[in-house]
């Protein structure tokens, strides 16, 4: 039953931590962004697992995480609500073609940023060709361009 | 309904899919449940106890327990009345176990009989005793304990081994 709770506890932690982190975090993977991410599962699973190396812990953890997972996303889908404080929601970054200064500070998102993933896609090359930007849920950045 | 949407029938080619994951979900639920109740080991409610016919001594351990897991027994004796306690365990119990501690430590231990045997100093012969065997099965399995202390008072318990 321990580990159950442990589980579920982690599971929430993260997914606050994460979010507050900001949706960006999610999708950049810098050097530092990869350090984390290791450390985080390395503690994560000490946390979870304690002293605990059953094949039977590790069937009840995995369990208790896949069905916070489902269950998550099946609230999500009846609450909307639920989905926006959860995963947040698309932030417009470039409307018209006019740049969203006070929501790019918000989200620590430069110019740069999105002229990289512009350049990716449309392989785009001035700030002046992007109609809209906008940062999914998922921290990617979508461009249209004009 | 909105302009954008038609009267669909939910026929799919990921029908039967949908209906593995429903069950799937369930089972899920099931393996919680059975783990929050004590059926996979370590649970709260799976604790049981046992007590000798002459009632005195006690004993609180796990039915259930988990290979590669730590996990404790505890024995509370009646006064023994004696300045040293025996406690004498089934070795064969312990076979496939790694004993990780005793609290109290004991004095003395050794073998006889197919018994673990460990003493320890009763500082107030007229109080009440408690011991605590902390320990860590390496294979799953099935194990009957016997359990003695002073070569008088004996209890058994089983305990089922999970991988």
């Amino acid at each position: 039953m321990d580990s159950i709770f442990r589980a579920m506890f982690i599971y929430f932690f993260l997914l606050i931590v994460l979010r507050i982190a900001g949706n960006r975090t999610l999708n950049e993977m810098t050097t530092f962004d990869f350090v984390l991410i290791l450390i985080l599962g390395d503690s994560s699973q000490q946390a979870i697992t304690s002293n605990d190396y059953s094949v039977i812990n590790a069937v009840i953890v995995i369990s208790t995480l896949i069905f916070l997972d489902m269950t998550l996303a099946f609230l999500k889908f009846k609450f909307g609500f639920l989905e926006r404080l959860i995963d947040g929601s698309p932030l417009m970054l470039i409307n018209q073609g006019k740049i969203l200064k006070k929501a790019m500070a918000r989200e620590k998102i430069n110019e740069a940023d999105i002229l990289e993933s512009a350049r990716k896609i449309h392989g785009i090359e001035h700030m002046e060709q992007i109609k809209y930007a906008i940062l999914e849920k998922d921290g990617e950045i979508t461009v249209i361009p004009r | 309904m909105t302009k954008l949407e038609i009267k669909e029938p939910l026929l799919s080619e990921n029908s039967p899919y949908w209906l593995i994951q429903k069950i799937g979900y369930g089972c899920l639920l099931l393996i919680l449940v059975a783990g929050f109740f004590g059926l996979t080991g370590n649970g709260y409610f799976g604790v049981k106890k046992v007590t000798n016919e002459k009632r005195t001594l006690n004993l609180d351990y796990d039915p259930i327990i988990r290979s590669h897991a730590d996990t404790y027994v505890t024995l509370s004796s009646a006064p023994i009345n004696a300045s040293v306690l025996k406690l004498s365990v089934t070795s064969a119990s312990f076979k496939n176990t790694i004993l990780k501690k005793i609290v109290p430590a004991p004095n003395k231990e050794d073998k006889s009989d197919g018994n673990l045997n460990f003493y320890f100093s009763v500082a107030n012969p007229s109080q009440p005793v408690s011991i605590q065997l902390w320990y860590e099965p390496q294979k799953a399995g099935k194990t009957v304990t016997n359990m003695s202390v002073n070569d008088k008072e004996a209890l058994t318990y089983q305990q089922i081994i999970l991988p």
